[in-house]
């Protein structure tokens, strides 16, 4: 090998060496994280994620429980129908008949289906074996998400933040918790989180009602007790709203419409009974015969709550005066009304702050019901309407707090005039005229015994909310 | 308008087949030789010893005697993913595992005169991608794993025109083996601070195609005493896979296992046959090599594949639910490979190379399955004459991606976005290449 030779040979190697280098200094660079733009939904497009969160006016319930007769008719089916969903893409706890409802059987082992009218009065429709519930009422419990309706009977405003089971929920034993939000499946989520899990464009929420009901429907509400101070109501009621913002921005880069309701009066409804219509549906001599204080256990009486009816009945032929816890006097009455007051400062207040969000005002809109809507079957029934046109004229079902499916429709318009109103858009109402209400449940009446109430009726009732 | 979680879950299940680009992306391997490899590839109009065979066969017009040529050249490839930035800040990531993938290149050939036959088996197309933590991994809906291997065996018959000019013929007898798995996923409530897709099921594919044969081409011609022009060409090929496999496994947490059970009864069980066709893209290479001096060599090739073929990928199962077409648009490219030679001793011989590869593949189909890019390869290696029968060629080549994203100007530009990940890929492979060459 010469000089020059070895000379080559060098620079080749220190060549080979370089390239070796080079290559050994290559290889995977991480890459930085790049920016995408998140285009928050317009037009059409805020209609193609439909959530709906709430309690037993959200999920449907009527006559004194829940059940595919009346959760097709729940107002969020109605809006996504409304929306264009196609049958059976809007997703809720679908519960065969006959339904769940709230009544204690004397067997416990059984649960009560929802109510309905037999002829004899109110009666709870059928039972299932409470082992046999899984398999044969919960029809779509195998549904691999989280229900796009996740109305939850009894939920109060708490429990949409906090609750994920019936153990710690505001009601234990509401096994609606465990039937709606699943968390033996989920493992935890508590329902606005649900809701946020399926990146929704558009919620709707109508929490706060057992805020104040849960208080009212036990006869003896209290402040801080069994009625939410507002206070607190509305610093939850903030949190709600933005905790779902929130996250739905956190997964998506959008936030949600959301068309939140605010709470109706109770004298909305044809649970809570003025005096006068008491007496007049309990066929009851006027105060000049019968004075207040020999009916009532208690003084300045203002609302007769419905099971009273059943409680002067037979079997129970309960005795005069009327137990306290039957009835709300004027302090009870404005406990419950000033909280409801409360509340719905708080909710208009938080509406206010959030652009996103637009207030539906039930509060008004169930207001402005016609007597004949706002009153019961039972005691249209007992003006002497057949219950065909009684059924035809009450926008509530049997259990008297919850609408049937024309005051779910009706609740429905409600919520789509305020999404066409804030969104400049044209959603079709719904024909309420379409919707028609079987209080028999397929059973004929006797129209002569209609009247009636039965007492596991009215068990029924008085466990709505627990 | 209506979005159900329903039709994303099936939808998952659908998409696992052979799916997504079950053999997506620029996955040619150009290496079929330790000594080519070391010149970058840009051997069309060298071609000098058995890899001539995948090459440029009319090389083997010029080459006396009887040879064997044994390469192997493992390929190391590494990926990374960085997801885009999600609203809160945060984003995914992701990293494929250590794999190797040891490339073949054998050829034998033996000269009678003017006529030259070889066969040699090479694995001009090949893929592995495999992520790490499958059950985390953002892209597992699109793939986690995929391996598609193909085996190419040619005979082709050189012919010595005259003294400078050679041409010849051969056959690619090919076939391909694929396999993928994907994981279907679907949103769970759970978790929803962290990814909120739970596993439900996984799909494994498999499939060997039927054996394929295309012809293949070569020319060579010595111009002058410096310059030598060649021209190669392997014809495209479209794979058929007539005995897919499609097998789902119920993945789902047990509260979910009743639900995806019924789902994969819905389908019709667990496994289903599947037919698919893998188109792969002709090659057409022509170079051109100057001898400058006696010792020193330089060869500059333009490589032509033609990738536009690969424009979908339709999988047909039996039931019209899990069928899928996917869509690739691939795109013809041109790759430009240099190489250099330098003969150091009589025994030593230096080659480097460097080669420019633009990706065929669109910026709408990259994905977990191939995220290809653009690359910069640069090769360098060394050949010993050990004896007068024995040659030995050790080679690395570094193929360098570009950094890839799939967002541009802030919007996510894949065909399909649902299992797709947003986001950006970086890749490089290593190529160790080993050969050895016996004269008889």
């Amino acid at each position: 090998m010469n000089k020059h030779t070895t000379t080559r040979a060098k620079i080749t190697a220190t060549a080979v060496v370089l390239l070796a280098l080079l290559a050994a200094g290559c290889g995977v660079e991480t890459p930085e994280p790049v920016e995408l733009t998140y285009v928050q939904p317009t037009g059409e497009a805020i209609f193609s994620n439909y959530v709906a969160i709430g309690n037993s006016l959200t999920a449907g319930f009527m006559d004194g429980g829940l059940v595919m007769n009346g959760q097709v008719n729940s107002y969020p089916q109605l809006i996504a129908s409304a929306l264009g969903y196609p049958a059976g893409s809007f997703m809720q706890p679908l519960i065969a008949m006959p339904g769940i409802g709230s009544t204690t059987l004397v067997d416990a082992n059984y649960a009560a289906g929802v109510l309905h009218s037999d002829g004899a009065g109110i009666a709870v429709v059928d039972s299932t074996l409470r082992t046999d519930i899984p398999s044969t009422l919960l029809l779509t419990a195998r549904w691999p998400v989280a229900y796009q309706n996740l109305g939850v009977p009894g939920a109060t405003l708490s429990d949409g933040l906090n609750a994920t089971s019936s153990a710690n929920s505001q009601s234990p034993g509401n096994s609606y918790f465990d039937f709606v939000l699943r968390n033996s499946v989920f493992g935890g989520v508590v329902m606005c989180d649900q809701a946020a899990s399926l990146e929704p464009t558009l919620v709707t929420c109508w929490l706060g009602n057992n805020d104040a009901l849960g208080g009212a429907m036990s006869g003896e509400p209290v402040l801080g007790v069994n009625v939410t101070p507002p206070a607190a109501f509305a610093v939850m009621y903030e949190a709600l709203l933005d905790r779902i913002t929130d996250k739905v921005f956190a997964r998506t880069g959008f936030e949600p419409v959301i068309i939140t309701a605010n709470v109706p009066d109770i004298a909305s409804t044809p649970y809570f009974m003025p005096k006068a219509t008491f007496r007049a549906m309990a066929g009851l001599p006027g105060p000049d015969t019968l004075p207040d204080a020999n009916l009532f256990g208690e003084a300045d009486v203002v609302y007769v709550r419905f099971p009273t009816l059943s409680y002067l009945s037979p079997p129970i032929n309960g005795s005069l005066p009327i137990p306290e816890e039957y009835t709300l006097d004027i302090a009870e009455t404005a406990v419950v009304q000033d909280a409801v007051t409360g509340f719905n400062a708080a909710i208009a207040t938080a509406v206010d702050e959030r652009d996103h969000v637009h207030l539906y005002d039930a509060h008004a809109a169930l207001a402005a019901l016609t007597p004949g809507q706002a009153t019961h079957f039972l005691a249209l029934v007992g003006s002497g309407l057949p219950p065909a046109s009684a059924a035809a004229t009450t926008y509530f079902s049997l259990d008297g707090i919850h609408p049937n499916n024309r005051g779910y429709g009706y609740v429905a318009n409600g919520f789509i005039a305020t999404i066409n109103e804030a969104l400049d858009a044209s959603i079709p109402s719904i024909d309420l005229a379409g919707l028609t209400w079987d209080p028999t449940y397929g059973v004929p009446m006797n129209e002569k015994a209609a009247a009636g109430l039965s007492p596991e009726a009215a068990r029924a009732m008085d466990a709505i909310f627990r | 308008m209506t979005r159900t979680r329903a039709a994303i879950l099936f939808a998952g299940a659908a998409t696992l087949l052979l799916a997504g680009p079950a053999a997506a992306g620029g996955f040619n391997i150009y290496e079929a030789g330790a000594r080519a490899t070391a010149l970058g590839g840009a051997f069309t109009a060298t071609a000098d010893d058995g890899s001539a065979i995948f090459y440029n066969p009319a090389g083997l017009a010029f080459l006396d005697g009887m040879a064997l040529d044994l390469n192997l050249m493992p390929v190391i490839p590494s990926s990374e993913f960085t997801g885009a930035l999600r609203p809160d800040g945060s984003y995914a990531t992701g990293k494929t595992v250590d794999q190797s993938f040891p490339i073949p290149g054998a050829y034998w050939y033996r000269n009678t005169g003017d006529l030259t036959f070889g066969i040699g088996l090479s694995a001009p197309f090949g893929l592995g991608v495999e992520w790490a933590d499958p059950e985390a991994w953002v892209g597992r809906r699109a793939s986690y794993d995929v391996d598609l291997a193909t085996v190419y065996v040619t005979p082709a018959l050189s012919w010595k025109v005259e003294e400078t000019v050679g041409i010849a013929f051969g056959l690619d007898i090919a076939h391909a083996d694929i396999q993928l798995n994907k994981r279907s996923a679907t949103l769970f409530g759970a978790n929803p601070e962290n990814d909120p897709n739970v596993d439900v099921l996984d799909a494994s594919i498999e499939g060997t195609s039927r054996i394929n044969v295309t012809p293949m081409m070569g020319l060579m011609i010595k111009a002058s005493p410096k310059v030598t022009f060649g021209v190669m060409y392997h014809h495209q090929k479209k794979m058929e896979v007539r005995n897919g496999k499609l097998t789902l496994t119920n993945v789902a947490p047990a509260a979910l296992t009743a639900t995806v059970d019924a789902q994969i009864a819905a389908l019709g069980g667990a496994e289903h046959d599947g037919v698919a066709d893998l188109k792969l893209p002709h090659i057409l290479a022509v170079g051109v090599a100057y001898q400058a001096t006696e010792k020193a060599r330089v060869e500059f090739d333009a490589v032509h594949f033609g990738w536009g073929y690969f424009d979908e990928l339709v999988l047909d199962f039996e039931g019209v639910a899990l069928d899928q077409t996917i869509r690739e648009d691939y795109e013809d490219v041109l790759q430009l490979r240099f190489g250099a030679q330098y003969q150091v001793t009589p025994k030593l011989l230096a080659m480097a190379g460097y080669v420019r590869d633009e990706s065929p593949q669109p910026v709408g189909s990259m994905s977990p399955l191939l995220p290809d890019a653009s690359r910069n390869d640069y090769s360098f290696g060394l050949q010993l004459r050990a004896t007068e029968r024995v040659t030995l060629t050790g080679t690395y080549m570094g193929v360098n991606f570009e950094e890839r994203s799939n967002v541009e100007n802030g919007v996510q530009q894949s065909f399909e976005t649902e299992f797709n990940p947003a986001g950006s890929y970086d890749s490089y492979a290593h190529i160790f290449g080993v050969g050895i060459g016996y004269r008889f």
